[in-house]
């Protein structure tokens, strides 16, 4: 599992995404940043993608994008217990912690 | 100027004064958790801290600042009120306008959030768990209690596919101990007195993570278990919610370690619920001094309320 934190640019087009009430192509975002290169919108849209946060459908010879969470589902969090990313390596060794007392505690009964 | 008027004036201006001096006799509090000290312990404490100084600058104002105006103020003897209580009671009604955009957008996103939930939510027939629950399927592995007055707990499918029936009483009993610690409740509150994103909010939920998974490990074995359950449901998180509007980020890494690490370290079988008794005998007590002290109390406020009145 890779790091999962959003940049400041994935959370502009993240933004922006929500803001339409629809799925939109690297092009139709394209008004929203002047400032940014197309092929940097379209690296981060396809970040996002990775990153689980956007979903894709090809179309008219182009990828659609739309998030995979509404504004109000990802702001409720707070009220969600969530156990966020953790790199697999440490969920891997956490998970050796717990079988080995398990197994200390079956032992000791 | 109205009496009216002037009761209100007087106290929203009473609001900022004594935030300020709660905050500057409650600041240099630095409750640090001790590695005996019980999770619920440290939980209320850090909440109490948190909610304090509006809760005591709320307190004063409706309890002691305008009964004191009601009785001691000279009927129909207008006042006008000097520069400084004006802008002071501008920043009590900034206060008071901003803790209820904070409390009524916390309510209204969460009434948003389970409306959508429960549009393809699914009743789950267990009864363990003392509460309704819900299979929902969303894009992120959600085990959450919504509501205060009638709480429901909503599972993501993928969780209750990937754990055992043990692992999901242990998560049951962690949900449960937030529901009977009132932590919804109490999150509402920090949201409208400090804001759901400031450090106290979210050292508090972090506290209030730890306090629930001590509650819910009756024993080290449910505590093994309940650490095992947390792991898997890591697993399945995919992604985070998104940072900008990330209100908690208490189970990012660090802390699902810290957790785990503690439940497994359990030895024997944690002691129940800390011991709320004293804190409450010691408000009632309070409460009953002051209301014994109550006219001399009031007359003297209501001799520095002319004094801020009258201020330049």
């Amino acid at each position: 599992m890779t790091s999962m934190r959003l940049g400041p640019l994935e959370r502009r087009v993240l933004e922006a995404l929500w803001r339409r009430a629809s799925s939109a192509r690297v092009r139709d975002l394209q008004s929203s940043f002047p400032d940014i290169a197309y092929t940097t919108l379209m690296t981060t849209l396809d970040r996002l993608y990775r990153k689980g946060v956007l979903d894709r459908v090809f179309e008219r010879r182009a990828f659609s994008y739309r998030p995979c969470r509404t504004r109000a589902e990802a702001a409720l969090s707070f009220l969600l217990d969530e156990v966020g990313t953790v790199d697999d390596a440490t969920l891997s060794e956490l998970e050796r912690l717990v079988r080995e007392r398990r197994r200390a505690l079956k032992e000791r009964s | 100027m109205s009496a009216t008027w002037l009761a209100l004036l007087v106290t929203l201006a009473a609001i900022p004064p004594v935030h300020a001096i709660a905050c500057v006799a409650i600041g240099p509090w630095r409750h640090t958790s001790g590695p005996r000290e019980r999770a619920a312990t440290h939980a209320d404490t850090v909440f109490l801290r948190s909610i304090a100084p509006a809760a005591l600058a709320f307190c004063a104002a409706v309890f002691v600042v305008l009964p004191a105006f009601v009785l001691f103020e000279a009927s129909g003897h207008a006042e006008r009120p000097g520069v400084l209580m004006a802008l002071s009671a501008a920043v009590g009604a900034a206060y008071v306008v901003t803790a209820f955009v904070r409390l009524l957008s916390a309510l209204y996103l969460s009434r948003l959030c389970t409306s959508a939930w429960m549009r393809n939510a699914c009743t789950l027939p267990i009864t363990d768990w003392g509460l309704p629950a819900f299979a929902i399927d969303v894009n992120y592995p959600v085990v959450a209690v919504a509501g205060v007055i009638r709480p429901r707990l909503f599972i993501d499918r993928r969780v209750l596919e990937c754990c055992s029936a043990e692992e999901l009483q242990a998560i049951g009993a962690h949900e449960r101990a937030h529901v009977d610690n009132y932590d919804n409740a109490r999150r509402l509150l920090m949201s409208a007195c400090v804001g759901s994103r400031s450090l106290s909010a979210q050292q508090w939920r972090a506290a209030a993570e730890v306090a629930a998974d001590e509650r819910a490990a009756s024993s080290p074995e449910h505590a093994t278990v309940l650490a095992g359950a947390l792991i898997k449901i890591a697993r399945l998180a995919t992604m985070p919610a998104p940072r900008l509007i990330q209100f908690s980020t208490i189970h990012d890494g660090g802390s699902l370690e810290t957790r785990v690490h503690r439940l497994l370290s359990m030895n024997a079988t944690p002691a129940r619920n800390g011991r709320r008794e004293p804190l409450i005998a010691g408000i009632v007590v309070l409460s009953i001094t002051i209301a014994a002290q109550g006219t001399p109390l009031l007359a003297a406020v209501h001799s520095l309320i002319e004094l801020f009145v009258r201020a330049q």
